[in-house]
């Protein structure tokens, strides 16, 4: 019986079923759509030939020397050998640098959404509409005074300066992505546990996270992906040593040898790994996550 | 002429047998209630006989057409659903207009239409305003409107009353029948709440499990009830059901042996035709027994359990030999807890149900 | 000790220790320093110079107010959003419809289609800039094959703006596809069903069930993507740096240019605030339809 009940009681529309016709259009579009993904990582497993050919070329024999170039050139003087470009570097402090700023934001935004959510002050909304204001700010002009503060306090191109800017550009997404998954869980819980005598950290890290830990592993994940994908602040405030992925490509972009192509489309086909990973995972939350958790459904 | 028929009618969901072999006959006029508990297929079967859910086997007919290759916009019908699918964009007098476009009237015709229904259902008022903003016991009434505003053949509704309270339901239930009363269509009722299908319906078709238990007038459906099922879904509070051996019959009287005590009781002359010792189930509504000071060969004693005052009346839960014997009685009778009290079932009033769960008739 | 404790965690209190952390840290990363700059577009100040500042009235403002130049990156940055978010709506909607039916692998088709808008916009631009590419660019190939003549897209203005255009609208159709097909499997089944009863045209069916579901999300799209599209910068910036000539430059890169390379701190400071004004306004009216949306639903 219950599954007749669902079928009636649904929420969701059923949508009409439309076949594996529909599959091969759809299939045939979203493939077009897809490919200059799909095109760059072709690119990457292409030899120089082949990736400056005319006419382009659809099939090839696969090589990995573009992925081997992404971290390894050979030295132009001495015997030759293989000398590191850096690149691995760039892809640990784009790792590093986002978990962490990451991390920070989600501790300290998920304490105010809680705070936003259940204990609403006066002016609560305005307070939000503040702390969401600064996330739709146009970055040029939060980093225009903060590369002149970093610079004073001497935090510019350091990994501290770096991971707090991220974590304050980080938080307001938190704060509202986290505010809409507390609004959607009931209080009854909460009030019952204290009914029950548990003390307040008990009923925010006993109840609350626990129910939520969903929604706070797609608030980190997709933070983490927004911060992995950053290009401006990452390229004004980091250093040599500090420089994250997106910088680093940038740069190759403005090369003084022209474009190296096919060590770029090797460089993004690694970069895009995660991203790839993530929006498959997130499927069910990315509409939350893209609207900064303004619009559930 | 406005009726349905409704032959062997099967819906199948993979592997789940929604609703089988179904037959039901509307005449123009009538109205049929389609009761039974959640999940027994009564709504599927009325959004089969709509169009809205293909069928699996059988045949649905309405006018005296067959409609099951037909779309629901091409079988004229006027629907009203449980949710009242209100246009939430137009306003109550758009909305009521809406089934009328097909038909390409001229607008005059349209409002002077919808001003007609809207007066019928007191919602003159509220025509400009947005579905939103309306009250449940609006919002149900501009369903209903909508659905008789034009000449359909058939009207089917579907749980029409569920949204709303209870003063409400009470009303409305008056309002339909009547409405209803005057259009001499055949109409379908989906309902689970028996009070509304013995009020509006003229028969009763009662569900379980996709089949029809029986289809009977209200009086017949609560005076008659064809086994078991229908006998405990039908009635407030429900009719007890006492397991018994039927130990002799003579001239009337059945001899019962009900829970250690054997008892005369007054039943159709059918059941002399089971064998003395027959296993059966004695079905007794509360209403049925009279309190008696003194015990007799026709009466059942008990001792009062639980005292459930209902206004009117009074709901006494007995207990005997560990089962549960509820009986209505009027609010001046008074009784107190553990006492032992005596009852007797009055004439006619007692159902003898076989082994199989039927009620033995004759 | 005992009581400070009791005092801070009381529970008037619990609201506003529970979003401090939060209030402090955006006030830190981004209030103060936006104050900071608020004040610097007062006074005459070079980050390039050691001079001090010198007091400078409401001349900056006047200054960039009147600007010819700043006129023509706002009508640029107009003519840019105007195009991409139309593109990106009338794009949105056919996938949404598309997608508005239930058939095999759809949830594997829609990652595809998905994927583009969790890209960084650096490996977006990169993708674009090897299809535009003038000799082997896919894009430019395909229209010499076709029409004889070689294609160099960002070499004219009007090329560069669709340039900038097509990678932007490519990279967030699939937002606007996912709010509005939330608008549409969030029609209940039972309103198609009564249309259908009701014998109403398809037409009529799409005006008075479909669309009245879309609409509010449509709305809040087009704010969104305005918002966004106002700030694009790392697109152009790495796809025709503003050219030819400054034909592209959108008020993000002009801002970025008049900061980071002229160091006229002053000048892009009061800029800055024009934008936050125009930002807040934006901010505004979104979060109102988002509220109205949600009292309604």
């Amino acid at each position: 019986m219950s599954v007749l009940l669902s079928l009636f009681s649904k929420k969701e529309r059923r949508l009409r079923e439309a076949g594996w016709g529909w599959t091969l259009f759809a299939g045939i579009i979203s493939l077009i759509y897809f490919f200059p993904v799909l095109w760059i990582i072709m690119t990457a497993f292409k030899t120089r030939a082949d990736a400056l050919a005319t006419p382009p070329v659809f099939f090839f024999t696969p090589t990995l020397e573009n992925f081997v170039a992404v971290f390894y050139r050979v030295a132009q003087t001495g015997g030759g050998e293989a000398i590191s470009t850096g690149m691995g570097g760039f892809f640990f402090n784009s790792i590093f640098v986002a978990s962490a700023g990451v991390f920070l934001a989600l501790i300290i935004g998920t304490l105010a959404s809680y705070g936003f959510s259940r204990y609403p002050l006066k002016g609560n909304d305005t307070y939000l509409f503040v702390v969401l204001t600064t996330r739709m700010l146009p970055p040029i002009i939060v980093i225009i005074p903060i590369f002149l503060m970093f610079r004073m306090v001497g935090l510019s191109g350091s990994y501290i300066g770096v991971i707090l800017l991220y974590a304050a550009f980080n938080l307001p997404f938190s704060i509202w992505m986290m505010k809409s998954f507390f609004d959607e869980l009931s209080p009854d819980v909460e009030d019952s546990a204290r009914m029950d005598g548990s003390s307040e950290f008990g009923v925010f890290f006993k109840m609350c996270i626990p129910q939520l830990k969903a929604g706070l592993a797609a608030t980190a994940v997709f933070a983490v992906i927004l911060t992995w994908n950053e290009f401006l602040f990452a390229l004004l405030l980091t250093s040599t040593d500090t420089r994250t992925v997106p910088v680093a490509m940038a740069r190759t972009i403005g090369g003084e040898i022209g474009v190296e192509w096919g060590l770029l489309a090797a460089i993004i086909t690694l970069f895009l790994v995660p991203v790839f990973a993530v929006t498959y995972l997130l499927q069910n939350h990315l509409l939350r996550g893209v609207t900064f958790g303004t619009i559930k459904k | 002429m406005s009726t349905i028929q409704v032959t062997n009618l099967t819906k199948r969901f993979g592997d789940m047998l929604a609703v089988s072999g179904v037959d039901l006959d509307v005449a123009a006029g009538e109205v049929l209630c389609l009761l039974g508990p959640s999940g027994c297929g009564k709504t599927t079967t009325l959004r089969m006989i709509a169009g809205l859910e293909t069928t699996t086997d059988g045949e649905v007919r309405i006018a005296g057409k067959r409609v099951n290759e037909i779309s629901p916009s091409e079988r004229d019908i006027a629907m009203v659903f449980q949710f009242y699918a209100l246009y939430p964009s137009l306003t109550v007098a758009e909305n009521l207009g809406f089934p009328l476009h097909h038909d390409k009237l001229p607008q005059s015709e349209i409002d002077h239409l919808v001003s007609e229904v809207a007066r019928k259902l007191a919602l003159t008022d509220v025509l400009h305003r947005l579905p939103g903003y309306l009250a449940e016991g609006e919002k149900q009434r501009v369903a209903v409107a909508r659905a008789i505003i034009r000449d359909p053949n058939c009207f089917l509704f579907d749980e029409p009353l569920s949204r709303l309270d209870v003063e409400l339901r009470q009303t409305m239930r008056g309002q339909i029948k009547e409405i209803l009363d005057g259009l001499s269509k055949a109409t379908v009722i989906v309902t689970h709440d028996q009070l509304e299908a013995l009020t509006m319906a003229d028969r009763i078709a009662v569900m379980r499990d996709g089949k029809i238990e029986q289809v009977a007038s209200p009086h017949d459906i609560f005076t008659k009830p064809k086994n078991l099922f229908v006998a405990g879904f039908i009635g407030t509070p429900a009719m007890n059901l006492q397991e018994a051996v039927l130990t002799g019959y003579e001239a009337g009287m059945g001899t019962f042996q009900v829970a250690n005590q054997t008892v005369a009781i007054a039943v159709n002359p059918a059941v002399q035709n089971l064998a003395s010792g027959a296993s059966v189930t004695l079905g007794i509504r509360p209403r049925a027994y009279d309190i008696i000071s003194e015990a007799a060969d026709d009466t059942f004693s008990a001792e009062v359990d639980l005292i459930e005052p209902m206004g009117a009346e009074t709901l006494i839960h007995m207990m005997e030999s560990d089962t549960d014997v509820r009986v209505v009685v009027d609010r001046t009778v008074h009784l107190t807890q553990g006492e032992r009290v005596h009852m007797r079932c009055r004439p006619d009033q007692a159902h003898v149900f076989n082994t199989e769960g039927n009620r033995v008739f004759s | 000790m005992r009581d400070f404790w009791q005092w801070m965690f009381s529970p008037s209190r619990r609201g506003p220790m529970l979003i401090a952390p939060a209030l402090i840290m955006l006030f830190v990363m981004n209030i103060f320093p936006l104050m900071w700059s608020f004040g610097l577009s007062f006074f005459h100040y070079k980050a390039s110079s050691i001079q001090p500042p010198r007091f400078a009235g409401l001349y900056y403002y006047e200054k960039v107010l009147t600007d010819p130049v700043v006129w023509e990156r706002m009508q640029t940055t107009a003519l840019i959003v105007a195009m991409s978010v139309l593109l990106q709506l009338i794009i949105g909607f056919a996938l949404a419809m598309m997608f508005e039916k239930k058939f095999p692998l759809r949830r594997e088709i829609l990652m595809l289609v998905l994927t583009p808008m969790m890209l960084s916009f650096v490996a977006v631009g990169v993708f674009f800039k090897l299809f535009y590419e003038p000799t082997f660019g896919l894009l430019s190939q395909a229209y010499s094959y076709f029409s004889g003549e070689p294609l160099t897209l960002l070499a004219t203005q009007w090329g560069a703006v669709w340039g900038i255009v097509i990678a932007d609208a490519w990279m967030w159709s699939p937002f606007v596809m996912l709010l509005v097909l939330a608008g549409l499997v969030s029609v209940p089944d039972y309103l198609y069903e009564a249309a259908e009863v009701d014998r109403a045209s398809k037409w009529k069916r799409f005006i008075t069930v479909t669309f009245p579901y879309v609409r509010g999300l449509l709305l809040l799209a087009l704010l969104f993507r305005t918002i966004e599209t106002f700030k694009i910068f790392d697109v152009v910036y790495l796809i025709t740096n503003g050219g030819p000539g400054t034909s592209t430059e959108t008020i993000a890169v002009y801002v970025y240019r008049v900061a980071f390379q002229f160091f006229k701190t002053s000048q892009s400071s009061a800029l800055s605030y024009i934008l936050l004004f125009i930002v807040i306004v934006l901010t505004n009216l979104y979060l109102y339809f988002v509220k109205k949306r949600g009292e309604e639903g």
